[in-house]
């Protein structure tokens, strides 16, 4: 690919030649390469005064000079047929901005253009072209969402509901098996960009009888099912991992308001979106322990530098808590004594070698590898105590 | 978290917007500069309003000293300059590695911790524009370049398509050129479109799709994969770093271009090199111009020996390493480049002797390597290990073919300047021979040329003559090269491992694991395959069908460029299916 810009830079080279280069000596040796070949005539170029600015730009023989008007014509149709033909891709990028006036301006632009667009078809030739390249269509209808209102119903009103109608009637999981060496116990790290530093940890950390995978998905949650559907994705897990255990980080992006299906929308920190979040998780909860038969450690979101964002995280953790609670095989695992410092935020903590090392990314939310490390200590122990697994042995050194 | 980066509907709309006023107001530049500072200062804001004070006070700062500098020469001055920039960047970019390292020091020998335990925000592209800032300040003290207007220097340093990621445009090279207001005739749409389209592809579909489906799971886990699948990861973040790299670069190139402005190259096929210090020619250069220009050369360069030049390598390149992260890692990936560097050295020295002949010998190789040069623009200034040689050869009486057209080449991106500033300091290079001098002093155009141009064009004659002793039939050239290449991109490929882990562990797994993890295929399927020959495979299209497609895409009439384009993106898009653009990987540094 650089070729190309060797190119580009080639044809560049031609009309800056006779910006201020005086006539070549051994002219003909430069012609002997292919880069020189393809600038003929360059040696016959007058010499301008070397203090001459570039202007040449339209000297003979240069390619691609325009006007600025044309260029500027080119640079917006360009987009502006493509943002015609991708509508569903702008909708799709707007619902994953974080939200604010951007977010709002890009879905005020990209919503009311797919509702013209989609019927005129215009949105066919990117498709036709996906599905040639072996893309599915992304599903707009939400499942989380769906069944979280469903839950809302069988729950009734208020927190703390009693176990809902839509659960399995399995009282109590399935025993654990013993894993072995030859028949490791499967495990999906899964979540949003938390899982980035901790599922490789916890892979390279695992004893040998445990054979991890990570999914990471990046800026995703519970809140923006319109973005990134939690529920069909982890419907997709069990079917293409078959996990015994997982091990789920999510939560990090959903300090921001939940809009329901039918419009309204519940502020981030209100009473109706604590529950409604509470909702979420339980569908996702029971999809994932499968009526009991795979066990999933739903992880604690760590404390944020951000005190506003540290309240909100203290609230959803609470709402995981109390959905685990209801779903037979799941466990909410607690690492704030692990990740904070008595439990305020820091960005250094102790390991328990006593040394101090940087837990916490620059942002205040992200876990460094080191971080990864004291946060993988306590999910490990969990499982090596459900699954009765041979001490973790830690496979790197410091 | 978020910032606006170029492949997204933010900075689509951002930079129509501006590109449009931009040429509104081209022909008034009064509007003009404060609007394109606005905008830069906007642009950089997105994600962090403070951030901009961060640039603003640099940019105050460093144009005070430079103007100081420039009233009454005081070395005080300069240093103060110097250490205000380093500061900057030392307390937003290392003090947590310092405070850690000397408090685990510390720890070790049983004392507490002595230094508060910070973590610094790191404003996004704070190393590039400090450097930016440090090149304009030392040239100033140099008299290469005289002090510019303040709105001048301040647009300069913000620009918006250099702020974030480079490359390290020099002041000498930028300011020039507002001078006078862009062509609005003269806007090369074409050049822009391919570079801006070809960056768009190198970036999303095969630096991405390499991270993806190879790279990120090998590395983060190394322990659960096979030799043959950790071996095929270490060529996939070779070409993966390229493509993110040098797409971001060519991005940016191309945007400037449309707005009227020229960015110095930064890539230049560094996979096709011979030797390191070839590759260092090639790769990222305007990092590696501006290590020579500040580091190299005033440590002494070439001049002080060979043990010295040795040490003078190493440190430089430490410091580009250190440069990339306060890590460990980078360190190392620093000092394995300084140690092939010298060694390369080293050996050439040993062949040096015997081996004269052959630096006279090939007039073709100059024209080849200013191929490149005159490709990139400034690469004749960039590859400051070129200078190594200079020390040498340049009494061998052989200047006269090179000179020229590495001057040529650096007439391409560089501004005119005060021809007094070249001839000024030229002589202040030791190791230019009267002729290269009186070439150089007559031939350059832009008052780049301070003899180390000249020194470069003879080294670089010899430097690649003395390396391949085996040079003396066809054949023997092509696969003594092919064979020099091969072993340059391993060694490449090696640091890399340290480049791309997290930490020194795991660079030392990946190793370990790379001969006892066994053979199976695992994660290397066909796609996997295919984006690493695309990739490497891309340095062998001839420069000339790139011409060709540029001038045939001239020749279409407005409507079908568009739909050219709009057809090629959506194509692309396609392809990658609905997923988010990984973030590039330069933003960290």
């Amino acid at each position: 690919m650089q070729t190309m810009r060797m190119g580009v830079a080639g044809s560049w080279s031609v009309e800056t030649q006779a910006d201020g280069a005086p006539a070549r000596p051994g002219g003909d040796l430069a012609t002997t390469t292919d880069a020189h070949a393809a600038r003929p005539g360059q040696d016959t170029r007058p010499v301008p005064s070397p203090r001459t600015p570039p202007a040449d730009d339209r000297s003979p023989g240069h390619a691609g000079v325009v006007s600025a008007r044309r260029a500027f014509a080119l640079v917006t149709l360009s987009l502006g047929v493509l943002a015609l033909l991708r509508t569903p891709a702008a909708v799709h990028a707007g619902e994953g901005m974080p939200p604010g006036r951007t977010r709002d301006t890009v879905l005020a632009v990209a919503r009311p253009l797919d509702r013209v667009t989609r019927p005129l078809g215009l949105d066919r030739p990117g498709e036709r072209l996906a599905a040639l390249f072996g893309h599915d269509r992304a599903d707009s209808h939400s499942e989380l969402a769906t069944a979280a209102s469903r839950e809302a119903s069988a729950t009734g009103s208020g927190p703390g509901g009693t176990i809902s109608g839509g659960a399995p009637t399995a009282p109590a999981p399935v025993p654990p098996r013993i894993p072995t060496a030859g028949d490791p116990l499967r495990v999906l790290v899964t979540g949003d960009s938390l899982t980035e530093s901790l599922g490789p940890r916890i892979v390279n950390t695992a004893p040998r009888t445990v054979r991890a995978t990570t999914d990471t998905r990046f800026g995703t949650g519970l809140v923006r099912p319109d973005f990134f559907d939690w529920a069909s994705h982890a419907h997709d897990q069990l079917d293409q991992e078959d996990p015994e255990a997982v091990v789920v980080a999510l939560g990090a992006n959903d300090g921001q308001g939940i809009t329901l299906p039918a419009g309204a929308v519940l502020p981030a920190g209100s009473a109706g979106w604590l529950d409604e979040y509470r909702r979420r998780a339980l569908v996702l909860l029971r999809i994932w322990t499968d009526g009991g038969t795979r066990r999933v450690y739903w992880t604690s979101l760590p404390p944020a530098r951000s005190d506003r964002l540290d309240g909100f995280f203290r609230q959803l953790n609470g709402a995981v808590a109390d959905a685990a609670r209801q779903v037979p095989g799941a466990r909410f695992l607690d690492l704030a004594p692990a990740l904070s410092d008595h439990g305020r935020y820091s960005d250094y903590l102790r390991d328990p070698a006593g040394h101090t090392v940087q837990a916490r990314t620059r942002d205040g939310v992200h876990l460094t590898l080191d971080g990864a490390r004291l946060a993988a200590a306590p999910i490990l122990a969990a499982l090596a105590a459900d699954f009765s697994l041979e001490s973790p042995i830690p496979r790197q050194a410091g | 978290m978020r910032r606006v980066v170029f492949p997204t509907i933010e900075f689509a709309a951002f930079f129509l917007a501006v590109m449009a006023v931009s040429w509104w107001l081209m022909p008034r530049p009064r509007l003009w500069k404060p609007f394109m500072l606005a905008a830069s200062y906007v642009f950089y804001g997105y994600t962090d309003p403070r951030f901009v004070l961060l640039l603003v006070a640099s940019t105050l700062v460093n144009q005070a000293a430079a103007c100081a500098i420039a009233r009454r020469r005081d070395r005080r001055i300069l240093i103060i300059a110097i250490v205000a920039d380093l500061g900057l960047l030392g307390w937003f970019k290392y003090y947590g590695f310092f405070a850690l390292s000397v408090d685990r020091m510390l720890d070790d020998i049983g004392l507490g911790a002595p230094l508060p335990l910070l973590q610094v925000a790191l404003p996004v592209g704070i190393s590039f524009f400090t450097f930016q800032a440090l090149s304009y300040v030392i040239d100033v003290w140099r008299g290469d370049t005289r002090p510019a207007k303040l709105i001048d220097f301040a647009v300069y340093e913000a620009f918006f398509p250099h702020l974030v990621a480079g490359p390290i445009v020099r002041a000498r090279e930028f300011i020039p050129q507002l001078a006078s207001p862009r062509d609005r005739s003269a806007v090369p749409a074409t050049r822009a479109v391919f570079l801006i389209c070809g960056g768009l592809v190198k970036k999303v579909v095969l630096a991405d799709l390499l991270a993806r489906r190879l790279v990120d799971p090998v590395f983060d886990s190394p322990g659960q994969h096979s030799s043959v699948e950790v071996l095929v990861a270490i060529y996939a973040y070779a070409v993966q770093i390229y493509c993110d790299f040098s797409a971001y670069s060519d991005i940016a190139i191309g945007v400037a271009l449309l707005l009227g402005f020229r960015f110095p190259d930064n890539f230049d096929r560094p996979y096709a090199a011979t030797s390191l210090r070839e590759f260092w020619r090639r790769w990222h250069l305007t990092l590696s111009r501006w290590l020579r220009d500040y580091v190299y050369i005033p440590l002494g360069g070439a001049r002080r020996g060979p043990r010295r030049t040795q040490l003078n390598l190493m440190i430089t390149m430490v410091l580009g390493g250190l440069w990339h992260g306060a890590a460990w890692t980078f360190v190392c990936w620093g000092a394995v480049h300084g140690a092939g560097l010298a060694a390369e050295r080293s050996l050439a020295h040993r062949h040096g002797a015997r081996d004269t002949g052959e630096a006279s010998r090939g007039p073709w190789r100059p024209s080849r390597h200013s191929h490149g040069a005159r490709d990139t623009g400034e690469a004749s200034r960039g590859p400051w290990p070129v200078r190594l040689r200079g020390r040498h050869r340049p009494r061998r009486g052989e200047p006269a073919i090179p000179v020229p057209t590495e001057v040529t080449a650096v007439g391409l991106v560089a501004i005119p300047a005060p021809r007094s500033v070249g001839e000024e300091r030229a002589p202040a290079s030791p190791p230019v021979t009267a002729p290269a001098l009186a070439a150089v002093v007559a031939r350059e155009p832009a008052g780049t040329g301070r003899g180390d141009v000249a020194v470069d064009a003879v080294g670089s004659t010899s430097a690649l003559a003395v390396g391949r002793p085996a040079a003396h039939s066809p054949e023997a050239t092509a696969t003594g090269r092919w064979l020099r290449r091969i072993v340059t991109f391993h060694v490449v490929c090696g640091a890399w491992v340290l480049f791309r882990s997290p930490d020194l562990a795991t660079a030392g797994e990946i190793m370990r694991r790379l001969v006892t993890g066994g053979f199976a295929i695992g994660l290397v399927t066909p796609t996997v395959v295919a984006a690493i020959v695309v990739g490497l495979g891309l340095a062998a299209v001839p420069a000339r069908w790139w011409t060709a497609a540029q001038v045939a895409f001239d020749r279409l009439t407005l409507p079908v460029q568009v739909l050219g384009v709009v057809g090629f993106l959506l194509a692309m898009y396609s392809f990658v299916g609905q997923q988010d653009v990984a973030p590039f990987i330069y933003f960290r540094f």
